[in-house]
């Protein structure tokens, strides 16, 4: 599969010495849907506006088709489109701002723009200003989709809405551009979110990418395991179980993430422990980024 | 070409969206109660009322000229800094020239309209009055589009790096320094020459205030050199636009800081 999308080792910071990112690696493939999950503050923002050229990375490479988004921004951003959470919409109507779009981009679609207002329900009349978080997010989708690009790159293209309106923004964005072999990196604190879309989890935590996974994957072979904190002393016996992913206090107990069916992983871990007390359970993915990323309790 | 066509087109409809036409209503219901108090700009604090047809044509053409160049510096300070803080524009197939210059005649064409509204509207009363509209009233006009020209040309750019307060503070005094390190120089509060020469290399406006404020006055008179020191001002703001957009071509510009 050709990479679209390559990030390299990418490190950046805001301040001196308070790293946002440190050595990001991984690739998107061609009609790929990756979904950058990550808590607030993880580095998602940050590393999709580096993919886009907005920020520099401060070591590391990044290649978008191959091409370097700082040094051939205009190449680059000629084949991305881009939603984000706070993405401002200009233009009085929604006309006035495809108009804008559609003048940029020579390869506008406009059969597409069509079916788009139409699937949204949404006028070209109608006032920007008087838009719902909702539509608008409809209409920068609608902007960011109309000129075909290869890869849309979402920053928190949900944030913000209700409930309803994020799923029927996603569903109708994301499944429809899946169909057309679209190459999508999302961001998103919302494990369900990338659970409907389906497609591989990148999880970043703590600066680094924790977890690369595709989410039938992650469904069949990651489970939790709960140990005992009497039974274990030192979370490390746990940490240096092959396939764990992390470990961390929860009340009474450890709780270790670790790679391998409910059975295997209690089988593995009453050879190396030695005793029993040990549950093995999978966890719906929403739990399992809360292991993951979540602090001790 | 077309980037830059589109930033004009979107940066003359965000002004008049953005209501930067507010100052100039501002100016005119200043002037005209001043005038209706009858005062004019030229006998601030003399406690002397002169109503008369030249300098009540000429204040108003006055108050609404600083309506325009206040609407420049304010178009000018806030484009770019806009653009980065809700990236839009910068996620587009744009060069950051072709945003800087879109920028720029955007928003001279949408000041140069005001100034020539306020023109218009002060050279209509000067004829229904029977006084003479001059050279010199050109010049006056001339020296306003001039100095919002070099605001824009200093402020745009400026905007890549600094908050649109620091831009616009900056502008004013970059092209307000000759003027007011010379009635320093007057007031003996500085004497040192070489601090006025290094400043006036450095910044080298010398624009004339006069004109504005005089525009249809009787007796004062324009030359074509006077004009030709516009054209130089004009031209040295087009230097420091070019050197400016020059170096913020590449680099990464400072974006909020969202992780």
């Amino acid at each position: 599969m050709n990479a679209i999308l390559e990030f390299e080792n990418v490190s950046r910071s805001y301040k001196r010495g308070v790293p946002v990112l440190d050595g990001v690696g991984f690739s998107v493939g061609q009609g790929e849907v990756v979904g950058l999950l990550g808590r607030n503050g993880a580095g998602k923002t940050t590393l999709i506006k580096i993919a886009i050229g907005l920020l520099y990375p401060d070591s590391g490479s990044v290649r978008v088709f191959g091409l370097s988004p700082t040094a051939e921004p205009i190449a680059v951003k000629k084949r991305v489109g881009y939603v984000s959470e706070n993405q401002e919409l200009r233009g009085a109507t929604i006309a006035e701002l495809i108009a804008f779009h559609r003048y940029l981009f020579p390869m506008w679609d406009e059969a597409l723009e069509k079916s788009l207002l139409d699937r949204f329900g949404l006028a070209r009349k109608a006032k920007i200003r008087h838009l719902s978080k909702g539509q608008a997010r409809q209409v920068a989708l609608i902007c960011a989709l109309c000129h075909r690009p290869e890869l849309l790159l979402f920053d928190e293209p949900a944030g913000g809405l209700d409930p309803v309106a994020r799923r029927e923004f996603l569903e109708a964005s994301i499944h429809l551009l899946n169909d057309e072999g679209t190459t999508i990196l999302f961001s998103s604190h919302h494990m369900t979110d990338v659970e409907r879309i389906g497609g591989r989890v990148v999880l970043l935590d703590e600066h680094r990418v924790k977890l690369d996974r595709n989410i039938d994957h992650i469904r069949e072979n990651i489970c939790l395991a709960i140990v005992p904190l009497a039974s274990v002393a030192d979370p490390g016996v746990l940490q240096n179980l092959p396939g764990c992913l992390r470990v961390r206090k929860a009340h009474a107990d450890w709780h270790a993430v670790v790679e391998g069916t409910p059975e295997v992983v209690h089988q593995k871990l009453i050879s190396s422990l030695g005793h029993n007390g040990v549950r093995c359970i999978r966890v719906p993915l929403e739990e399992l980024f809360i292991e993951l990323a979540g602090s001790e309790r | 070409m077309k980037g830059i066509w589109a930033i004009t087109v979107l940066t003359i409809r965000d002004g008049i969206r953005g209501k930067s036409w507010l100052p100039l209503i501002v100016a005119a219901l200043f002037c005209a109660l001043l005038l209706w108090l009858g005062f004019d700009h030229r006998n601030f604090g003399s406690g002397k009322p002169q109503l008369g047809n030249f300098n009540a044509i000429s204040s108003l053409f006055y108050f609404w000229s600083w309506g325009c160049l206040f609407t420049a510096v304010c178009v000018g300070s806030a484009s770019i800094p806009r653009e980065r803080r809700t990236p839009m524009l910068f996620t587009l197939p744009l060069t950051r020239w072709e945003l800087a210059l879109g920028k720029l005649i955007g928003a001279q064409l949408l000041s140069a309209a005001f100034l020539a509204l306020g023109f218009g509207l002060s050279s209509g009363l000067a004829v229904l009055s029977g006084v003479p509209v001059t050279a010199y009233s050109g010049l006056s006009f001339a020296t306003a589009l001039t100095v919002s020209f070099v605001y824009l040309c200093l402020s745009i750019p400026l905007g890549a790096w600094l908050s649109p307060v620091i831009v616009g503070t900056i502008t004013v005094i970059a092209e307000a320094q000759s003027t007011v390190v010379e009635g320093m120089a007057k007031a003996h509060l500085i004497s040192g020459n070489g601090l006025t020469k290094a400043l006036g290399y450095l910044l080298p406006w010398t624009i004339p205030g006069e004109p504005i404020r005089g525009a249809f006055f009787h007796g004062t008179h324009a030359s074509g050199a006077d004009f030709a020191g516009l054209l130089l001002n004009a031209f040295f703001g087009v230097i420091f636009f070019i050197g400016l957009t020059f170096l913020m071509r590449r680099g990464e510009l400072s974006m909020r800081d969202s992780s």
